[in-house]
């Protein structure tokens, strides 16, 4: 046990700096939750990475609201070592959905933030490939399937019917 | 569809689409590799042409229903899937499962692990041309399919895993059928692992090819057998230990030099692992229930883990809302990962005929091989490719160039094992 929490504390240590609150969660106690603000996302992942903590799993987006009701997309850059996971954890606001790309820093997060940038529409600056990754080509713009607020294409039968 | 570029120092670069349109095709992909004469000098990756949008459908469905349907994300590593799934959702509901359905869930992974590295070793060898290697894994990756559907009925998408539990027991009876196929199977493991690390024409195929070292694996976050063949200690089951091999540990299996033959050996050895552990942990499965009762509705929270699929990590994110479906569901698989890895970073500075064994050294998932090629040679007229004549290119390419006759390797030593 005492090996899990200095894994724990060595992970907090790093961005203790630029952390806003830090979560220990009680279900799971090999991991960590560390909340940043959406400016801070590089500086949080090339701090772990200068220090070789772990490896980026994946980047998870989700569609929540605010304490106080506002509609926000959260972000999480999940890294794994050894036995914990590390999240680093930020809230978009819906009418701001912008963070800067990690790639310079962990070439392989492409396929990540492109997944992000499709499904839930978040500007991700300096990711080098905008292209798409999942949905067709013939998608139309600025439609993003994962947020809560898609239930479906309106004209469906249309552009099923296009597609064939 | 075909692109020429003319960089700065005016030479001329040509871009190879492969994918993802073919009548045969069952999971299409698409990449495209950047060629220099024969070198492939860069590579990029398009999915999504069997995108089903499971994450979404996941948020309509029941906790139960979502089970079943991530086991179908993937038919050779559903038991992983559903695993992954369902401990993240016995997480949140703060639930434990009893001892005796944790290690029969291990075993089945173990038995998936088997199936899957198996067809893989089939596949692999495939696409350099060994096919009588190809036909004698897939033979006996039969017995495998044939223990999968006397334990839980099913060849593919068995469903072992109920939510809280397990939904069959392991009779002595078939533990003990199972125990010699196993020892069938582990003799014939060893043949394979022999011809891998002595056939002359399949070590000339595979021994520095697609090489890439400890450290950018570790950097590009590679995972699985992949990782493990570069040397990297990363496997989930050693890790973090989930259903199972928190009771019964497995050992971890390395080798360090990073090549596409490592990744054959590192799969084998598996292969022997997982059968040392099935047949160990047999004989000591703890007695209890299988199942717990789990709840309709699951408090908030949110809960991540992973799971060592036969091609990696596989890694779940679920969110609930203390309704009775997920708020959201988050998968990343383990082909994912590498294939990140190997596109962006193995496929470089390699022959475009080496292509095939190397895309098939980080085992994605196969059913999308078979596939078109559109190749347009320098300011020559546009040629059509399948998947099938960039093999046989690559084949032939090493027949010409190096005089490898790979059609009859090691095949009689299978004719006398047979």
């Amino acid at each position: 046990m005492t090996d899990l929490m200095n894994y724990l504390k060595e992970a907090e240590s790093y961005l203790s700096e630029i952390s806003e609150k830090v979560v220990y969660p009680e279900n799971q106690t090999n991991r960590i939750d560390i909340y940043i603000a959406p400016q801070d996302v590089k500086k949080a992942v090339k701090a772990l990475f200068d220090h070789q903590f772990g490896y980026l799993i994946t980047i998870s987006a989700y569609d929540t609201t605010s304490d106080d009701g506002k509609p926000q997309i959260g972000l999480v850059y999940h890294f794994g070592e050894g036995p914990i996971i590390c999240s680093i954890r930020t809230f978009l606001p819906h009418e701001h959905r912008v963070v800067d790309s990690i790639c310079d820093i962990i070439g392989s997060a492409t396929v990540y933030e492109r997944e992000c940038r499709e499904l839930y529409g978040i500007d991700i600056v300096g990711t080098p490939d905008k292209s798409k990754l999942l949905l067709p080509e013939d998608w139309p713009d600025g439609v993003y399937p994962m947020l809560k607020s898609f239930t479906g294409l309106s004209d469906t039968g249309k552009w099923q019917k296009e597609s064939k | 569809m075909t692109e020429n570029t003319i960089d700065s120092n005016k030479s001329q670069k040509y871009i190879v689409p492969i994918g993802p349109q073919h009548p045969a095709l069952k999971e299409p992909g698409h990449f495209e590799f950047t060629v220099d004469g024969e070198i492939v000098v860069d590579a990029s990756i398009r999915l999504g042409y069997v995108h089903r949008g499971v994450e979404k459908a996941a948020e309509s469905r029941s906790w139960t229903q979502v089970l079943y349907l991530v086991e179908r994300v993937c038919g050779i590593c559903s038991h992983a899937h559903g695993t992954a799934f369902i401990q993240n959702a016995e997480a949140l509901a703060g639930i434990e499962i009893p001892p005796r359905a944790k290690v029969i869930r291990a075993i089945a992974g173990e038995i998936e692990r088997l199936h899957s590295h198996l067809l893989w070793l089939g596949v692999a060898a495939h696409e350099g041309g060994f096919d009588a290697m190809f036909m004698y894994s897939w033979r006996d990756r039969e017995i495998v399919m044939d223990i999968l559907e006397n334990f839980f009925g099913n060849r593919v998408n068995y469903s072992v895993n109920i939510p809280g539990g397990v939904k069959e027991d392991i009779t002595p009876e078939f533990a003990e059928q199972f125990r010699k196929k196993l020892d069938f199977l582990e003799k014939r493991l060893k043949h394979y692992l022999d011809v891998v690390n002595t056939d002359a024409t399949f070590r000339a195929r595979t021994v520095n090819i697609g090489t890439l070292g400890k450290e950018e694996m570790t950097r590009l976050g590679a995972t699985g057998p992949t990782a493990r063949s570069a040397g990297i200690t990363r496997d989930i089951r050693v890790d973090r230990p989930y259903s199972g091999f928190d009771i019964y540990p497995i050992n971890l299996i390395l080798d360090d030099h990073g090549d596409l033959n490592a990744r054959f050996v590192v799969r084998l050895k598996e292969c022997f692992e997982s059968i040392r552990y099935i047949k160990e942990v047999l004989d000591k499965i703890p007695e209890s229930e299988l199942t717990v009762k789990f709840p309709r509705k699951i408090p908030t929270g949110e809960s991540m883990s992973s799971v060592e699929a036969p091609r990696g990590e596989l890694f779940y994110f679920v969110r609930s809302n203390g309704t009775e479906s997920p708020d959201r569901v988050k998968v990343r698989t383990a082909s994912l990962c590498n294939w990140g890895t190997i596109v962006s970073a193995v496929a470089k500075g390699h022959k475009l005929a080496d292509m095939p064994m190397i895309l098939a050294g980080i085992d994605p998932c196969f059913s999308c091989n078979d596939r078109m090629v559109n190749i347009v040679g320098r300011g020559k007229d546009a040629q059509l490719w399948t998947w099938e004549q960039l093999r046989k290119y690559g084949i032939e390419y090493h027949s010409m160039h190096e005089g490898f006759n790979v059609s009859d390797c090691g095949i009689e030593q299978l004719r006398e094992e047979k």
